[in-house]
């Protein structure tokens, strides 16, 4: 069973993952965006459904949701999204929800349909590592990876754990907090050394990135970064202009892509 | 067995469905919890601030102009609605705080909805010199700007919250927010019998102190357990903290009442456990007003301290196990109920406590029943409200 996930075990280079929600500003805008993500050659998508009561996120990811939840989009229609675009895209996707509503779908159909639609993996940011086993086990026997949170407060204990049963690559919360772009990261790259130590699969940094140079700063500390709330922002400034939004999006991309290439080269 | 079990589950309710960020914490306020229950100091503790600060125990009232009116079968009152700052939400603020101080934690928040509980949570704050921030739905803030001013004075900032639907249920996301970023120094004073493992626990632990004096009462006075114990149900924190002690009693039927806002069959109520299913909201697995995509409702109720989508797991276990019967009444019911025990004893309750005064009028009570009504806090915050009700009509 091959997860495209696997493909972000490539260690010659610095992963990018760039998140955006389903259905903001429409569906059809986040079918072209993924479209052009995909083609600029990011690692790995991660789509956000939108949840009426999403208390990890910032308020730009907050705003996001609610324009998606204004077009009343569902697990379903998201499913249907990437069935369409798995047609050309490659690149892994991997959903980012809260659990009411994997639990409101049925874990089990959800796992199942994800499998089928071509959705690689899930992160949920209110399911510890150890609760509903019954949706844990059913993803490993089919092969779909839960990707669980670390933070920063976790003890040494818990994060092995965790690390233990994350799968694809395990997400490191930069700071403590919510989602959202900050013009000052102070982080515990420590830590983070620490938890890469323990790990078999890559550990990718997020949350509070805004800059390509902070990227390019955490960059050096995990094997990729994770954009959300700087790239929504994007979409939430030119969401009405769609070309432009496009264009946009497509410089950002580079940037950040930019910045990480040079890093690597510095290292070496 | 006592629940919940070591993973905080009652049945299969509850749990720790936490981010991360706040493990340590919730994991290391349960273990301070666990020291807490077993140190005499901290029972002498509480029990001194809860008789000489909040004014317990509050008395078991025998109403008979309301008992001849339900053909004199025997009501009593429980008056939470005595206690400093005039419900019962500070029996667990009190408890809360002093746990935070043990903690080493200087700086509150909370939540609220009617403003009951960030009142009770500001008062110990000033009481005991800490800072606090009580987070409150703006829509909240508007009906119950009486209850913002009053955690003003008291020192206390409220930030009114403008996300999603404005009241209760986003309260609780942004102080989740805000401790998620606060993590370090922050104590999180959580109101009602919901939220991740160990809080509705704690709370139901906290608030049992109503239920235990309620059945030394009725025993001195009567001689005997009551037949019915009525409590209004939102997230739920008074009924649990009345019904716990009678659990195992198992002839005293308990009855908790959800609020039926406009009717149970519009999409303007707040009763939970009557029209929800199960789901995972605010850190447990409960019964939870939803739609068919698992999206959160919008709730209604005239009582702003009921109108919650969500409710205590415990109480989503008692409702699936049969031992305590959940049913609703709708706002004009507990309007009239208000309106009605004011004219008969003099005493005017919350509209959240009015709930369960109306549920007697559903009872077909005889002159053989021996009932208690718990009457969670006082009306003067709902003035306004009745005020227009009474208008209207």
């Amino acid at each position: 069973m091959n997860n495209r996930l696997d493909s972000l075990k490539d260690k010659s280079k610095k992963h990018l993952v760039i998140y955006l929600m389903a259905g903001d500003p429409d569906f059809k805008t986040t079918e072209e965006l993924i479209y052009s993500l995909a083609k600029s050659g990011v690692s790995a998508i991660e789509l956000g459904v939108p949840f009426s009561d999403p208390v990890a996120d910032g308020p730009t990811i907050q705003r996001s949701g609610e324009r998606a939840l204004a077009n009343k989009i569902t697990i379903k229609d998201v499913l249907g999204l990437v069935s369409k675009v798995r047609e050309k895209v490659s690149t892994p996707i991997v959903f980012m929800l809260y659990y009411n509503l994997i639990y409101s779908y049925g874990t089990g159909n959800f796992v199942d349909d994800c499998v089928k639609a071509g959705v690689d993996g899930v992160i949920v940011p209110d399911l510890p590592y150890d609760e509903e086993k019954e949706f844990y086990n059913h993803s490993i026997n089919k092969g779909f990876y839960i990707i669980y949170l670390v933070s920063p407060t976790n003890t040494t204990d818990r994060m092995k754990k965790i690390v233990e049963k994350s799968r694809g690559f395990v997400y490191y919360i930069l700071l403590k907090g919510v989602t959202g772009a900050q013009k000052k990261l102070s982080s515990d790259f420590e830590f983070l050394a620490k938890i890469r130590k323990c790990s078999k699969i890559p550990v990718f940094a997020g949350f509070g990135i805004s800059t390509p140079a902070q990227s390019a700063e955490v960059a050096k500390h995990a094997d990729g970064v994770i954009i959300g709330s700087a790239y929504v922002g994007i979409i939430e400034q030119y969401g009405s202009k769609k070309k432009q939004l496009l264009l946009e999006s497509g410089k950002f991309i580079n940037k950040f892509l930019k910045t990480q290439t040079k890093n690597i080269k510095e290292k070496q | 067995m006592a629940l919940p079990n070591s993973k905080g589950f009652f049945g299969s309710y509850g749990g720790k469905f936490a981010p991360e960020t706040l493990r340590t914490l919730v994991d290391d306020l349960e273990k301070e919890y666990r020291k807490a229950q077993k140190d005499p100091a901290f029972k002498k503790e509480l029990d001194y601030y809860l008789k000489y600060y909040v004014g317990r125990p509050t008395p078991l009232y025998r109403a008979d102009r309301l008992s001849k009116r339900f053909n004199n079968a025997k009501i009593y009152l429980k008056r939470e609605d005595l206690n400093h700052t005039g419900a019962h939400k500070i029996n667990n603020t009190m408890g809360q705080i002093l746990l935070a101080r043990r903690m080493g934690k200087t700086r509150i928040i909370a939540e609220t909805g009617a403003g009951q509980h960030g009142v009770a949570t500001a008062t110990v704050a000033a009481m005991f010199g800490m800072e606090c921030e009580v987070y409150m739905g703006e829509e909240d803030t508007r009906r119950q700007a009486l209850n913002v001013f009053r955690m003003q004075l008291l020192g206390t900032k409220v930030i009114p919250v403008k996300s999603g639907t404005r009241t209760l249920k986003d309260a609780m996301n942004e102080a989740t927010r805000d401790w998620l970023k606060n993590v370090d120094n922050t104590f999180y004073i959580i109101g009602s019998v919901a939220g991740f493992h160990p809080y509705p626990e704690m709370v139901r632990d906290f608030q049992s102190v109503i239920g235990k004096e309620t059945r030394k009462q009725i025993l001195k006075a009567e001689g005997k357990l009551p037949d019915y114990i009525l409590a209004c149900v939102g997230g739920g924190s008074n009924a649990m903290g009345i019904f716990y002690p009678f659990l195992n009693d198992k002839k005293v039927k308990l009855i908790g009442i959800e609020a039926g806002g406009l009717g149970i069959n519009t999409d303007k109520h707040s009763a939970t456990l009557t029209k929800g299913r199960t789901g995972v909201l605010h850190g447990s697995k409960t019964y939870v007003l939803q739609d068919k995509n698992g999206q959160i409702s919008e709730t209604h109720s005239i009582s702003a301290g009921l109108d919650y989508p969500g409710v205590g797991p415990e109480h989503s276990y008692l409702k699936d196990s049969g031992r305590v019967k959940y049913d609703y009444v709708v706002d004009n019911e507990a309007a009239d109920a208000c309106i009605m025990l004011s004219k008969e004893e003099g005493i005017i309750p919350a509209l959240e406590s009015s709930h369960a005064v109306a549920y007697l009028e559903k009872m077909k009570l005889s002159k053989k029943d021996l009932v208690i009504v718990n009457i969670s806090g006082r009306g003067d915050k709902d003035m306004g409200t009745i005020m227009e009700y009474v208008n209207k009509k």
